[in-house]
């Protein structure tokens, strides 16, 4: 009698756990098909939400305006060019003036410059004067240009000669451009 | 020895009976796997990357309505003023005319006298510019200055149109020769991308293009571009 109760009771257990598993099962098999579907719904939803295909047409009537000013963008671009262009040509030109006038700055009164040839790489000058005095100052003020490095380097003092006709001093000096 | 397992249809209906509760469900469940890997999980790749498409095209008609907004805003006349003065400083073909100009105002406004000067003209069908640099015009000009005026004689060729450049300068007793070019530079062949952002001058270039235009209006006095009469005394450079 006593095994029957149990056996009773044993088949029951069993049987409510089956059930509950049963319906858990059912549950998660409807909550997953469900949020699948759901979520493969909404994603469709967003897909179509952010197409670029309103923006590709929004672009095509801008450009279809810009179309209508082309020769102005042309000139824009051109003009940002040819204005970059002359900057760098005004930039890299040898600003042979200024160094002329340095050179000039520095040539006593006393002095005369027969010659000055000047390009971007050296200058060599003829100068004469009646005074070696002049002179002297003159290689002076040359020889301080080197060493300070302003203008010039590796400045080249030639021999002095003397003219007994009109008791004239000549001089050549050749240096490099900075 | 092992117990054997029988598999036949009572077996199968068995098993159905007893798990039938359980069958359909698990199925959902695998099926519910299967669409997340292969139709949820792609499904939002695709989305990730329509998005940066978005982000993007987003961009680009950014780029395109500035672009449009930038050109409406040009005015014509000031665009034609600024390009006259760019396309003078820098011509598209050799300027002789431009460089007779630039070189008689550079004497008259240093007070030298304009001895003669010759043009090198170099190949004229030679349009080709090695990267980076600038085709020129070769000039050999005799001034009658010294010293000063030499220097003065510079500093105002460099305030011309077409741009110059000294290459070196002789300057004697009376007389002062120097090898000048005169830069031109034809217009290549321009793409207009719609795309790429467009630049207005900025106010250092619009500053240079003031200068340019000054440069371009100085006056010179009677100029007179010799006209060749016959071909035997022409003064053509050419």
């Amino acid at each position: 009698m006593k095994s029957d109760i149990n056996l009773l009771s044993r088949t029951k257990v069993e049987s409510a756990i089956k059930g509950r598993l049963s319906n858990i099962l059912k549950i998660i098999s409807l909550i997953s098909i469900t949020g699948v579907l759901f979520t493969s719904f909404v994603l469709f939803i967003l897909a179509r939400q952010l197409s670029v295909d309103s923006i590709r047409e929004k672009q095509n009537a801008v450009i279809k305006n810009i179309n209508f000013l082309k020769e102005r963008h042309a000139r824009l671009i051109v003009s940002n060019q040819k204005i970059e262009e002359i900057s760098q040509i005004i930039k890299k030109r040898a600003k042979f003036d200024n160094n002329l006038r340095t050179v000039y700055s520095k040539v006593p009164g006393s002095v005369s410059s027969q010659s000055i040839a000047l390009d971007r790489q050296k200058i060599s000058m003829n100068i004469t004067s009646s005074s070696l005095i002049s002179i002297n100052e003159f290689i002076n003020n040359f020889t301080e240009m080197a060493k300070s490095k302003k203008l010039l380097q590796d400045l080249t003092v030639g021999s002095i000669a003397l003219d007994p006709k009109n008791g004239n001093y000549s001089l050549n000096i050749e240096a490099q451009i900075l | 020895m092992r117990g054997k397992i029988n598999v036949d249809a009572e077996a199968i209906k068995y098993l159905y009976k007893q798990y039938k509760e359980y069958i359909l469900p698990s199925f959902v469940i695998f099926v519910s796997v299967i669409l997340l890997f292969l139709s949820v999980i792609p499904q939002i790749k695709d989305l990730v990357n329509i998005a940066r498409q978005r982000d993007a095209e987003l961009k680009k008609l950014e780029v395109l309505k500035n672009n449009l907004d930038l050109l409406s805003s040009l005015d014509n006349s000031t665009l034609d003023t600024q390009f006259e003065a760019i396309t003078s400083a820098l011509p598209q073909n050799k300027d002789f005319e431009g460089i007779i100009y630039a070189v008689s105002g550079a004497a008259q406004r240093s007070g030298v006298g304009l001895g003669d000067f010759e043009f090198q003209v170099g190949d004229l069908s030679d349009t080709s510019v090695a990267s980076g640099e600038f085709p020129y015009l070769s000039t050999k000009l005799n001034i009658q200055a010294s010293n000063q005026q030499a220097a003065d004689f510079i500093t105002e060729l460099f305030k011309s149109v077409p741009l110059a450049e000294v290459l070196d300068v002789s300057v004697s007793e009376r007389s002062t020769k120097l090898s000048v070019v005169f830069y031109y530079k034809p217009i290549p062949q321009i793409e207009i991308n719609d795309y790429t952002p467009l630049k207005k001058l900025s106010a250092e270039k619009l500053e240079l293009v003031n200068e340019l235009s000054a440069w371009k209006s100085y006056p010179v006095i009677n100029i007179q571009i010799p006209v060749a009469t016959d071909s035997s005394q022409t003064s053509s450079p050419f």
